[in-house]
C-alpha cells in the first residue's frame, strides 16, 4: 500500500488492526466480519499481526520473551520450538537473550517481525517497517523482509511512502490517496499502465500533458503526437510521458516545436524545461532529460520526439 | 445587472448554512461515535470502573454544593451576624499576605540559582526545597515554642536584646503576621520549584537580546524572565494558595480564626451540619476562584514554548558584595524555613526521656503508616484504573470522568472531611434500618467514624497526587507497546500487567510515596474523620503541643519531617529531569554545560 503522509494508509492498517473502528462499511477478514454495524472484533481476538515503525519491541522483556509474548496460550515444548524456529528464520538465533536496546536498528525489526509471525497470524501488517532505517542498512533489510515474507509464506500488507518498497516487495500494489484507491494492480502494470496521472507521478518526474483526439493520435501544445493505442473514450485524459523517454533534436525534423527556457546540470544528465513555441504559459512546460554532453542552449528551438510505445494515457485524477 | 450582484451574496448565506448543518453533523457524528466506541469497545469493565470511582470521589463535593440550597437555619444567621466576616477577612489576608511573600522569596531564590552563580549555588539549589517536608503546624509549634513567653530562645533574646524585644516578640509570635511569616515560608518552595524549571527552559538567546539591548541583569530578570515565567509563577502560586486555604494547624494553633478553623468550630459545637456545610460551600467557591485565576494565567502560556532549541544560559558571576548578599539571603530563608525548627525539634526530642518511646507511641506509628500504606494502595491503584481507562477510550466522556476525579487536590481538607460525613451519614442511616429490617442484624453505624471513612476522604483529597505521576508515566510509554501487545492476543489487563505497568515501575513507585507523605503529614480530615481514640503521628503531635507539651510532639514530628524528606529529592530531581527532557534530550546536566559555557576559564 503506496501513499504520501496523510493519504490514509496508516490508518487503514489501524482499522484492519481493530484499533480504530469505521464510521461505516465492514471490514472481512479470510470471509469472516470482524466489523460491520453490529459486530466488533477486539484487537487480540482478531489473529492479525502488526509490526510498527520502530518495531514497539517491549524494552523490558529479553528477544525471546518478546517473541514468547503472543505465545502466552502454547505450550511450553512447542513455545520453545517455536521462538527457535522464528529466531532461525529472520537470522538471529544466537540473540535470544539480548534486549532491544542491545540490537541494531535493523535487527531490532526483524524480531519485530518475528514477534508478530509467532502466532500464527491470518494476516501480517507492517506499518513503514523501513522508515526509521538509515538509508544503507535499509536497502539490506527490504531485501531480508522479502525473504523471510516469503519462506514464512504470510499474507502480508506493507505499508510504505516509498514506491521502491512496494515494487521491490510486493505481489499487488495499491495505491491510496486522500483516502480513495488510485489503482490496486500487479508491481508491472502500476508501472507500465498507471491509471491516472497521480500514479503515474509517483515513479518520479512525468509530464502530465493535456490532450486532445485526433486522427491516429493526439493533438497538444506541442504539435500532433501519433498514437496506435485504443483512444480513451471520455474527455479527461491525459498523456503521461517520462522526461528520460523524450528526444530532443535541434534539427527541427517534426513539427512538434518546443522552446528551451532552462537547462539544469544534474551530473548524470541535463534537465531541460521546455515550453511550447505557441503558447508561453507554465502549464504547458515539458521536462526532458538528456546527455549531460549534449550541448542545448536556453533559449534554443528544438523539435520533439516521443516513441510512440513511451506514451501512456492516463486518467485525470485533478 | 441586479441578478448578477445578488449571486456572489446567495453564495455566501447559502456557504454559512451548509457550514452550521456541517457543524451539528460533525458534532451529531462525534456523539454517535462515543456510543459506539463504548458499546464496541466496551462498556468493558474498564470504563464502568472508571465510571464508578469517579462518582465515587465526586460525591462529596457534589453533596455539599447541593446542600448548600437547603433553607438557612438559625445557627446560620447567627454565625453571618458575629463570626463570618472575620473567617473571611482572615482568610483572604492570609491569601493575599502569603501569597506576596511566597512570590518575593520563591521567585528570586529561583531566579538566583537558575540565573546567577554564587558561593554555594548547588547546595542551595536542593536545600531550597527542604521546607516541602515540614508541615505548616509542625513550623508554627517550633516557633511559639522557641520565642514565646518561657520558649527556648526567650531567655537568649531578654539576654541579647533587652526585656522589651523580648515580650515584644513573645506577645506578637501568635499573631495574623506571624502566621502569614511561618505558612510562607514553608509553602515558597511550591513557587521555587515551578519557577525555577521554567527560568531554566528559557531560551538563552531571548535573554542575551535583551542584554544586547543594552538591559542589565536586574532588568532582564523584571522585564523578560519573570513575564516569560508568569504562567508557571501563577501555577505555583495557585498550589500555594491552595495549602493556605487547606491548613487548620497552623492557624488554629496561632488561635487565628479562619474558615477552615470556622468548619472544626461549627461542626463540632453546634448541632445542626449547615451552618459548616455553608461555610465549606463558601470556601469551595473561594478555591474555584484561585483555580480559575490560575487558568487566566496559563492561557498565555503557549509563547513559553515558542523557542524550540532551548541552551542553558550562562549564568552572571555575582562578586564581593553581591556574592556574599546573594549567599547570605539564600542561607536566611533556608534556615528560617527548615533548619530552625528541625533544629528546635531536635532540641526537643533530645531533651525527651526515653519511656515515652511506649506502647501507644508504637501503636500510633504503626497506626499512621499502616493508615498512610492503605490509603497510598487505594489512590494509586484507583489512578493506575483512571488513567488506564482514558488510554484505552480517548472519548469526552472517559476525560470528563477523569478531570472530574482528581477535582479533590484543590478542596482543603476541612471540605472534604464534610462532604464526606454528609455522604456517609446518609449511606449509614439509609443502610441501618435496612439491615435491620432484612437480617434482623443492629450494628449501629457501620462507616461513619471508622478507619473506612478516613481512607475514604483520603482517596478524594490525594488521587490527583498519585494520578499526575501515573499519568506522566503512561505518556512516556509508546501508544505502540499497548497495540502490539494487543495485536499479539493480549487482552486489556494483561497488557496493563505485562507491559505498562513494568514500565512504569518508576513514576509508580514515586506516586505512591508522594501519597504516602501527603497521607502521613495530613492533619484537618484526620482529626474530624478519625476513629474515637485513634491516634496518628500528626493528630498527636498536634495535640500535644495544644496541651502546652510541644516538647513531647518533637517525637512524632520528628518521623513526620524524616519520611517528609524522601520525596523532597524526589521532586527536585523531578523538575530538574523534566528540563532535560525537554530539551533537545541530551543527557548533559545543567550544571556541566554551564559550565563548560560559562566564561570563567
Amino acid at each position: 500500500m503506496v501513499g504520501e503522509s496523510g493519504s490514509g494508509k496508516s490508518t487503514l492498517l489501524r482499522l484492519i488492526a481493530g484499533f480504530e473502528i469505521p464510521d461505516s462499511g465492514e471490514i472481512h477478514i479470510d470471509g469472516t466480519a470482524v466489523c460491520g454495524a453490529r459486530n466488533f472484533v477486539a484487537p487480540e481476538k482478531r489473529g492479525v499481526g502488526m509490526v510498527f515503525q520502530d518495531g514497539a519491541l517491549f524494552p523490558h522483556l529479553t528477544v525471546r520473551e518478546n517473541i514468547a509474548f503472543g505465545l502466552h496460550r502454547w505450550e511450553r515444548r512447542s513455545r520453545n520450538e517455536r521462538i527457535d524456529a522464528l529466531l532461525e528464520l529472520v537470522g538471529l538465533p544466537e540473540y535470544g537473550k539480548r534486549y532491544p536496546h542491545q540490537l541494531s536498528g535493523g535487527q531490532q525489526q526483524r524480531v519485530a517481525i518475528a514477534r508478530a509471525l509467532a502466532p500464527e497470524p491470518a494476516l501480517l501488517l507492517l506499518d513503514e517497517p523501513f522508515s526509521s532505517l538509515d538509508v544503507i542498512i535499509k536497502e539490506q533489510m527490504r531485501e531480508e523482509t522479502r525473504a523471510i515474507l516469503r519462506r514464512s509464506a504470510a499474507t502480508s500488507i506493507l505499508v510504505t511512502h516509498d514506491i521502491g518498497d512496494s515494487i521491490a516487495l510486493a505481489d499487488r500494489i495499491a495505491i491510496l490517496r486522500d483516502g480513495l484507491l488510485q489503482q490496486i494492480d500487479i508491481p508491472r502494470n502500476v508501472y507500465n499502465l498507471p491509471r491516472n496521472d497521480y500514479v503515474a507521478a509517483l515513479f518520479g518526474k512525468t509530464n502530465i500533458l493535456k490532450a486532445t483526439c485526433a486522427d491516429g493520435g493526439f493533438d497538444t501544445a506541442f504539435g500532433f503526437f501519433p498514437f496506435d493505442g485504443v483512444h480513451p473514450q471520455t474527455e479527461s485524459f491525459r498523456l503521461a510521458i517520462k522526461p528520460q523517454d523524450i528526444r530532443l533534436s535541434s534539427d527541427l525534423t517534426n513539427n512538434r516545436r518546443a522552446r528551451i527556457i532552462r537547462v539544469i546540470y544534474r551530473g548524470s544528465h541535463k534537465e531541460v524545461i521546455l515550453v511550447s513555441s505557441q503558447s508561453t504559459q507554465r502549464q504547458h512546460e515539458l521536462v526532458a532529460f538528456v546527455d549531460a554532453d549534449s550541448h542545448l542552449a536556453e533559449g534554443a528551438e528544438v523539435s520533439v520526439d516521443v516513441d510512440v510505445r513511451d506514451i501512456r494515457v492516463v486518467q485525470d485524477s485533478a | 445587472m441586479p441578478a448578477q450582484q445578488r449571486k456572489p451574496h446567495d453564495a455566501s448565506t447559502s456557504d454559512i448554512r451548509t457550514s452550521g448543518i456541517t457543524r451539528s453533523r460533525i458534532m451529531w457524528e462525534r456523539l454517535l461515535r462515543t456510543v459506539r466506541v463504548h458499546v464496541f469497545f466496551g462498556l468493558s469493565g474498564w470504563t464502568l470502573a472508571a465510571g464508578m470511582l469517579a462518582l465515587l470521589v465526586a460525591f462529596p463535593l457534589l453533596t455539599i454544593g447541593v446542600s448548600l440550597f437547603d433553607p438557612v437555619s438559625d445557627r446560620w444567621e447567627h454565625l453571618v451576624s458575629t463570626q463570618l466576616s472575620t473567617y473571611i477577612s482572615n482568610s483572604v489576608i492570609l491569601v493575599l499576605g502569603v501569597g506576596m511573600f511566597t512570590l518575593l522569596v520563591g521567585v528570586s531564590t529561583a531566579w538566583l540559582v537558575s540565573a546567577c552563580d554564587f558561593p554555594g549555588r548547588r547546595f542551595f539549589e536542593y536545600a531550597l526545597v527542604l521546607p516541602l517536608a515540614l508541615p505548616t503546624y509542625l513550623v508554627a509549634i517550633t516557633y511559639a515554642g522557641a520565642f514565646g513567653f518561657a520558649g527556648t530562645l526567650y531567655g537568649s533574646v531578654q539576654s541579647t536584646f533587652g526585656n522589651a524585644a523580648a515580650v515584644a516578640i513573645a506577645g506578637n509570635i501568635m499573631s495574623r503576621e506571624a502566621l502569614i511569616i511561618v505558612m510562607g515560608i514553608v509553602l515558597y518552595p511550591y513557587v521555587y520549584l515551578i519557577s525555577r524549571a521554567s527560568f531554566m527552559q528559557q531560551s538563552h538567546s531571548v535573554l542575551e537580546v535583551a542584554r544586547l539591548l543594552g538591559r542589565s541583569p536586574g532588568s532582564t530578570f523584571l522585564r523578560v524572565s519573570v513575564p516569560l515565567a508568569r504562567p508557571a509563577i501563577a501555577a505555583g502560586l495557585s498550589l500555594v494558595l491552595m495549602e493556605v486555604l487547606n491548613d487548620y494547624g497552623a492557624a488554629k494553633y496561632f488561635g487565628v480564626p479562619t474558615f477552615t478553623t470556622g468548619i472544626f468550630r461549627v461542626w463540632s459545637s453546634y448541632d445542626s451540619p449547615d451552618a459548616a456545610v455553608r461555610l465549606a460551600g463558601m470556601l469551595l467557591l473561594l478555591v474555584i476562584l484561585i483555580v480559575l485565576f490560575e487558568r487566566m494565567q496559563r492561557g498565555h502560556a503557549r509563547y513559553d514554548n515558542s523557542v524550540s532549541v532551548f541552551r542553558p544560559g550562562v549564568r552572571y558571576r555575582l562578586r564581593g558584595f553581591r556574592a556574599a548578599a546573594a549567599t547570605v539571603f539564600a542561607l536566611l530563608v533556608v534556615t528560617v524555613g527548615f533548619f530552625f525548627p528541625v533544629g528546635q525539634l531536635l532540641y526537643w526530642a533530645a531533651g525527651t526521656p526515653a519511656e515515652l518511646v511506649d506502647g501507644r507511641f508504637l501503636r500510633m506509628v504503626l497506626n499512621s503508616f499502616g493508615l498512610a500504606a492503605m490509603a497510598t494502595v487505594l489512590c494509586v491503584l484507583t489512578a493506575v484504573i483512571l488513567v488506564y481507562t482514558a488510554r484505552l477510550h480517548r472519548t469526552w466522556l472517559v476525560r470528563t470522568i477523569t478531570k472530574v476525579s482528581v477535582m479533590g487536590y484543590a478542596v482543603p481538607g476541612a471540605v472534604i472531611a464534610i462532604g464526606v460525613l454528609l455522604v456517609l451519614s446518609w449511606l449509614d442511616s439509609t443502610l441501618e434500618p435496612l439491615l435491620r429490617k432484612s437480617f434482623g442484624l443492629s450494628i449501629g453505624f457501620l462507616v461513619t467514624g471508622s478507619v473506612l471513612t478516613l481512607l475514604f476522604a483520603y482517596l478524594v483529597r490525594f488521587i490527583a497526587v498519585s494520578f499526575q505521576s501515573i499519568e506522566s508515566g503512561f505518556q512516556s510509554v509508546a501508544e505502540r507497546m499497548d497495540e502490539s501487545a494487543r495485536s499479539l492476543g493480549a487482552g486489556g489487563l494483561r497488557t496493563l500487567l505485562r507491559i505498562d505497568l513494568p514500565l512504569i515501575r518508576g513514576p509508580l513507585l514515586a506516586a505512591g510515596l508522594l501519597a504516602f507523605v501527603d497521607i502521613l503529614k495530613e492533619l484537618p480530615l484526620t482529626l474530624m474523620l478519625r476513629p474515637f481514640n485513634f491516634d496518628t503521628l500528626a493528630t498527636r503531635a498536634f495535640e500535644l503541643a495544644q496541651d502546652e507539651m510541644p516538647a513531647l510532639a518533637a517525637g512524632p514530628a520528628l518521623i513526620i519531617v524524616a519520611i517528609g524528606l524522601l520525596p523532597v529529592f524526589l521532586i527536585n530531581s523531578y523538575f530538574t529531569r523534566k528540563w532535560h527532557h525537554e530539551s533537545a534530550g541530551t543527557e548533559t546536566s545543567v550544571e556541566n554545560v554551564s559550565e563548560r559555557t560559562s566564561p570563567r576559564g
